[in-house]
């Protein structure tokens, strides 16, 4: 089977090669189940991706065909955010609405290359900044009475370097 | 997958994150963010209170923690964390001179999972702690103690029997030990592929076989 349909959630039916497809294993699980190889016709619903995302999450998927699939996550190493490639991180220059929303469809597409990038995109935007700073960010407010704010600065104080 | 996010930040950003909002400090401090820490680079500040607080934080889900050169540490707040974090399987307290053998005690009650430990320049631990460690921490498979002057072969001996999982032994300067100790430590504990006898006068020989061979006191037991 080389092609599959995949339909947005806006309804719209994108036809994408199988081999790419399956970088998702929700799809590749619900190919498999379903029994759909052998059927040309039959259109996959993603009723949780819009179509401007799953655009995105294809062309995504396109580029890194031929990777191979990427390493189990392993508690017990030093988490990286520092070895985004070139192409991803162009790739991630897009509006916070979308990164996030990328990240959900990652999530619900499992596609674990993709999460992993978002998500350390996300961790390189709070990384370095202060509180106040990540506040602006991400457009949070800061809901700790004075007194509150106090006691938390004191107990994480000792993080800062002097 | 806020988790997610949360788990490619460092110790400084989470404690920056937890200062943001409410939500984001439950987060934030959530223990699944915390099953590494590594102080070193805080050590001066690192007082009881600090440890006492990640402690909490961390419960069950720490696994590693090293505290290298926190000076400033007692075995109370060490009695803290053994409590709390039951799981510690890596813990590293080097230079941490104000511990005794209470420490290894709480360590020994508390954290059975327990396979590496670094009591290096510990100076005031005696020959409890390896009993201690002994009794209640039979996973262990690295352990350092070196600069603990007060170590003699009792202690050596008593760990050798407990911890038969060893696999390297390191007692730089460790001048009280003898041969003995160490011929026991080679005969019980079959994984033992590293032990680090540096600086050490080994001061009687009981055994026919040498087993320390390179000038350096790296020795590999012959027997496997």
């Amino acid at each position: 089977m080389p092609n599959i349909k995949l339909q947005s959630s806006d309804g719209e039916i994108f036809t994408v090669d199988f081999e790419i497809a399956k970088s998702s294993v929700t799809i590749k699980t619900m190919v498999e189940d379903l029994g759909l190889e052998d059927e040309d016709e039959e259109i996959v619903p993603l009723p949780n991706v819009n179509s401007a995302i799953l655009r995105k999450v294809i062309q995504w998927a396109t580029y890194h065909k031929d990777d191979p699939p990427p390493p189990e996550d392993d508690e017990n190493k030093e988490k990286r955010t520092d070895d985004i490639s070139s192409w991803d991180a162009d790739f991630l220059k897009v509006d916070q609405g979308t990164l996030f929303e990328l990240i959900l469809a990652a999530n619900y597409l499992d596609i674990k290359g993709l999460l992993d990038v978002t998500c350390k995109t996300v961790a390189n935007m709070i990384k370095g900044k202060s509180p106040e700073e990540i506040r602006k960010t991400f457009n949070i407010k800061n809901d700790f009475t004075q007194a509150e704010e106090e006691q938390v600065r004191k107990e994480n104080e000792w993080c800062e370097e002097k | 997958f806020v988790y997610r996010i949360f788990s490619y930040l460092d110790v400084t950003s989470l404690c920056r994150c937890a200062q943001v909002s409410k939500a984001w400090n439950v987060l934030a401090l959530d223990g699944s963010n915390w099953s590494r820490i590594d102080l070193f680079n805080f050590q001066t500040d690192v007082e009881g209170p600090v440890l006492e607080n990640i402690s909490r934080r961390c419960g069950g889900f720490l696994r590693q923690i090293l505290l290298k050169g926190c000076l400033s540490l007692t075995d109370n707040s060490l009695r803290i964390l053994a409590q709390h974090c039951n799981n510690i399987e890596d813990i590293n307290l080097n230079m941490c001179k104000k511990l005794t053998d209470t420490t290894a005690q709480a360590l020994s009650k508390h954290c059975n999972k327990l396979q590496r430990v670094d009591l290096g320049s510990c100076s005031a631990i005696t020959d409890l702690s390896l009993k201690a460690l002994a009794d209640g921490c039979s996973h262990l498979t690295h352990v350092n103690i070196s600069w603990c002057a007060n170590i003699t072969e009792s202690g050596v001996i008593a760990l050798a029997r407990g911890c038969r999982k060893l696999e390297s032994f390191t007692s730089m300067g460790c001048v009280q030990l003898t041969n003995e100790a160490v011929g026991v430590l080679a005969s019980h504990c079959s994984n033992l592929s590293a032990i680090n006898l540096h600086g050490c006068t080994v001061r009687s020989i009981h055994h026919e076989k040498p087993h320390c061979t390179s000038k350096t006191g790296k020795f590999v037991p012959q027997n496997g």
